[in-house]
C-alpha cells in the first residue's frame, strides 16, 4: 500500500461515515430504518437500485468475464439490463403499492398468515446470506490481493463497516452509501472505458478488428461458445438473471423507500438508463483488460478473473488509476453488503420476530432495537461463514442466489398480484419447493461435484447445469399453480378485489374518505 | 381534487367531528377505505381498465422476453449470430446491443403509459365520489 492508495481509501471511508453521522440523526423510528422513512426522491433511489445491481460481481465479475471469454461473458450484462423491464413492467408498482418493508408484508397482504410470512422470510434470509457470502468472499480475496492484508482482515473490516452503516443509519445512510458509490463507479467506468477507447484511436471498428486478434482465441472471442458449451446452460443461466433479479429481496425492499408507485416507476427509469449505459461500457473494460493485461496475467493474478478490471486501470493510468479503482471496488463491495445486511434484518426483524413471535404488537422503540439486533445477528452470521468460504466459487454463489430468487420468490410474487384462483396453500408450495429444488439441483451439480478437482467434491455431477433455473423456475409456478388447485381453501374473492384495487390505484386508507 | 373536498364539507361539520374520539375516526376511515376496495373493485369500469392495462403489460412481457431469450437459443444451438456485419463486428454483439436500446425504449413506454393509466385512475375515483360507478 502506498500514500495514494491509502488516501483514496480513507476518503472513501471518511465520506461514507459522514453520511452515516447525519443519516444517525434521522433514524428514529421502523419506518426511517427500513425505507429511510419512504422519503427518497426517484432519481435517488433509481441511483440506489443501478448501486445494488452494480454490485462486486458486476463490476469485477463481469469485465473479468468479457476479458477472459468474449462474448459469453457479455451475456450476464444483457441480463443484469433486460431484468430491469421485468421489474419495471410486473412487479414495481403494485410491490410498491401492497408492501410495507419486505417482500412478506406484500404476500401477507392478500394471505394473512403466519406460515406463509415464515416461507418468505426464510427463503429472503437464505438468498440473503449466499449473496452475502459470495460478496464477503469476494471482497476478502480482492482486498487482500490489492492491500497485502490477510483474508480474514480483510473481511472483518468490510464486516465492521456494513454493521456501522447499517446500525446507525439505517436505510438513508444504506442508499446514500450506495449512491455514492454508483456515482464514482460510473466516473471510474466511463474514464477507462475512454481510455481504451483512446487506444484504439476512438474507433470502435478498430476495437473490434484488434481484438479479433489480441487473444489465443483469435476472432472465436467476438462470438459466444469459449465458455458456454452445453447449450443449455447459457439459456438456464439467462433465465436465471432475468427472472431473478425481480424476486432479489434487497432489490424489492428498495421499492418501498420511495413514496409511491409514481416514484418507484421514475426510479427504475433512471436505473435503466445507468445500467445500460454502465454494461456498454463492461464491454471496453473487458476487452481492454484482454487486450492490453493479457488472458495470462488476468489468469495468474485471479483464477476467476476478477482483477481484470484493476489491473486494466494500471496499465491505463498508472497507480492513481489503479488506487482510485480498487477504493471504488471497496466501495460497491460495502453498499451492496450493507443492503443486504438491512434486507436480512428486516426478515428476522420485522417478519420473524415482531409480526410472528411478537404478533405485530410492538412499540417502535422496540422495532428499531429488533431491527438493530436483527442487523447485528445476520452481520456476524455472514461474516462467520465467510470465513469459513474462502475457497468457495463466488460467481456460483451469485448465480444461485439469482436461481433462488427466480424460482421461490417470482411465482410466489406474480401469482399474488395477478392469479384470482391463488391460495396461501399455493404460495407455501411454490415457495417451498422453488427453495428446494434449487438447494437440491445445485448440490447435485457440476459446482459441488467434479472429476477434475475443481469442486467441493470428487465425482461425476448427477445434474449437468451449473444453474438450474431452467428446471426449478417452471418447478416454482408448477407448485404455486397444483398447490392452488389440490388445496380445499375456498378463494377469497373479495380480498382478490381488494388485492387488485390496491394495486392498480395505489390509494390507501386516508385517500378516500371525504 | 381530494383536498378540495374535504375542506369545503369539513368546515361546517367541524363540532361533530370533535366528538368523534380517535379510535372512532379510525374505525370510520377504515369502513369508509374497505367500502371503497369492495366497490371499486367489483365495477366494471374498473375490472375493464385493470384488463386492459394487464394485457399490455403481459404481452409486452412475453414480446421482450421471448427476444431476450431469443439470444442464448440462437448461439447455442445455431451459428447464424456468428457472421461479421461490419469489419470484425460479428451479428451477436449488435443482437445484444439492440436487447439494450429496447430496454430503453419499452422502459420510456411504460412510463407514457403509466401516466395514461393514472389518468384514468384518477378519474375513476372521482366517479366513486360521485357514485356514479357501476
Amino acid at each position: 500500500m502506498n500514500l495514494v492508495s491509502i488516501s483514496f481509501f480513507l476518503g472513501i471511508v471518511g465520506l461514507t461515515l459522514i453520511v452515516t453521522y447525519v443519516a444517525a440523526k434521522n433514524t428514529s423510528d421502523a419506518k426511517d430504518f427500513y425505507t429511510a422513512g419512504g422519503g427518497l426522491k426517484g432519481w435517488q433511489n433509481g441511483l440506489a437500485i443501478s448501486g445494488d445491481y452494480l454490485s462486486a460481481a458486476a463490476f469485477l465479475g463481469v469485465s473479468g468475464a468479457i476479458a477472459l471469454s468474449g462474448f459469453d461473458g457479455f451475456f450476464f450484462s444483457v441480463g443484469y439490463v433486460v431484468a430491469n423491464l421485468v421489474v419495471l413492467y410486473i412487479i414495481a408498482e403494485p410491490l410498491r403499492n401492497l408492501g410495507k418493508y419486505t417482500l412478506a408484508d406484500m404476500i401477507t397482504a392478500r394471505f394473512n398468515e403466519k406460515k406463509v410470512r415464515a416461507a418468505a422470510a426464510i427463503s429472503t434470509i437464505t438468498i440473503v446470506i449466499l449473496y452475502m457470502i459470495a460478496q464477503l468472499v469476494g471482497a476478502g480475496a480482492l482486498i487482500q490481493l490489492l492491500f497485502g492484508i490477510d483474508y480474514w482482515i480483510a473481511v472483518l473490516i468490510v464486516g465492521t463497516m456494513m454493521t456501522t452503516y447499517v446500525l446507525f443509519g439505517g436505510m438513508t445512510a444504506t442508499s446514500w452509501v450506495q449512491i455514492i458509490k454508483a456515482c464514482l463507479l460510473l466516473f471510474g467506468t466511463a474514464l477507462m472505458s475512454f481510455l481504451v477507447l483512446r487506444q484504439f484511436d476512438y474507433s470502435i471498428v478498430t476495437m473490434f478488428d484488434k481484438m479479433s486478434t489480441a487473444t489465443e482465441y483469435g476472432d472465436k472471442f467476438l462470438v459466444s461458445g469459449l465458455k458456454y458449451t452445453n447449450g443449455f446452460d447459457s439459456i438456464s443461466m439467462l433465465i436465471a438473471l432475468v427472472l431473478g433479479t425481480g424476486g432479489l429481496p434487497h432489490i424489492l425492499m428498495r421499492f418501498f423507500t420511495v413514496k409511491d408507485a409514481k416514484t418507484a416507476r421514475t426510479s427504475i427509469s433512471w436505473a435503466t438508463w445507468i445500467t445500460a449505459i454502465f454494461f456498454t461500457l463492461t464491454i471496453f473494460l473487458g476487452f481492454g483488460a484482454a487486450a492490453f493485461v493479457g488472458i495470462k496475467d488476468i489468469l495468474a493474478a485471479n483464477v476467476a478473473g476478477n482483477t481484470a478490471a484493476p489491473l486494466l486501470a494500471e496499465f491505463l493510468g498508472g497507480n492513481v488509476l489503479l488506487s482510485f479503482i480498487c477504493a471504488v471496488a471497496f466501495a460497491t463491495i460495502l453498499a451492496v453488503v450493507s443492503g443486504l445486511v438491512l434486507t436480512g434484518a428486516s426478515a428476522i426483524s420485522h417478519d420473524l420476530y415482531g409480526e410472528i413471535y411478537k404478533k405485530g404488537v410492538l412499540t417502535e422503540k422496540q422495532q428499531v432495537l429488533a431491527a438493530r439486533i436483527g442487523s447485528i445477528s445476520i452481520a456476524v452470521a455472514s461474516i462467520l461463514l465467510a470465513l469459513g468460504a474462502q475457497s468457495l466459487n463466488v460467481s456460483f454463489l451469485v448465480s444461485f442466489a439469482f436461481c433462488i430468487a427466480a424460482s421461490a420468490n417470482l411465482p410466489v410474487i406474480l401469482y399474488t398480484i395477478y392469479w384470482k384462483n391463488f391460495t396461501s396453500t399455493g404460495a407455501l408450495a411454490a415457495t417451498i419447493t422453488g427453495l428446494l429444488s434449487c438447494i437440491i439441483l445445485g448440490a447435485m451439480g457440476p459446482n459441488i461435484w467434479s472429476t477434475t478437482g475443481t469442486a467441493i467434491f470428487n465425482g461425476t455431477p448427477w445434474f449437468p447445469l451449473s444453474n438450474p433455473a431452467i428446471i426449478t423456475v417452471p418447478l416454482g409456478f408448477l407448485a404455486g399453480y397444483i398447490g392452488s388447485k389440490l388445496s380445499k381453501q375456498k378463494v377469497d374473492l373479495e380480498m382478490y378485489e381488494e388485492i387488485q384495487v390496491k394495486s392498480n390505484t395505489g390509494v390507501g386508507v386516508s385517500g378516500v374518505s371525504h | 381534487m381530494v383536498n378540495d373536498i374535504e375542506t369545503s364539507i369539513n368546515a361546517p361539520v367541524i363540532e361533530e367531528v370533535k366528538t368523534e374520539s380517535k379510535k372512532e375516526i379510525k374505525e370510520r376511515e377504515e369502513r369508509e377505505f374497505k367500502k371503497f376496495l369492495r366497490e371499486m373493485g367489483r365495477s366494471k369500469e374498473f375490472k375493464a381498465m385493470v384488463k386492459k392495462r394487464q394485457t399490455f403489460l403481459f404481452s409486452t412481457t412475453i414480446i421482450f422476453l421471448a427476444l431476450y431469450i431469443s439470444l442464448p437459443i440462437l448461439t447455442s444451438f445455431t451459428s447464424v449470430l456468428d457472421q461479421k456485419v461490419y469489419g470484425e463486428i460479428t451479428l451477436v454483439w449488435i443482437y445484444a446491443l439492440s436487447l439494450f436500446a429496447m430496454t430503453i425504449i419499452l422502459c420510456s413506454f411504460y412510463i407514457r403509459q403509466a401516466k395514461k393509466h393514472d389518468k384514468r385512475v384518477a378519474a375513476l375515483i372521482e366517479k366513486y365520489r360521485n357514485g356514479g360507478l357501476t
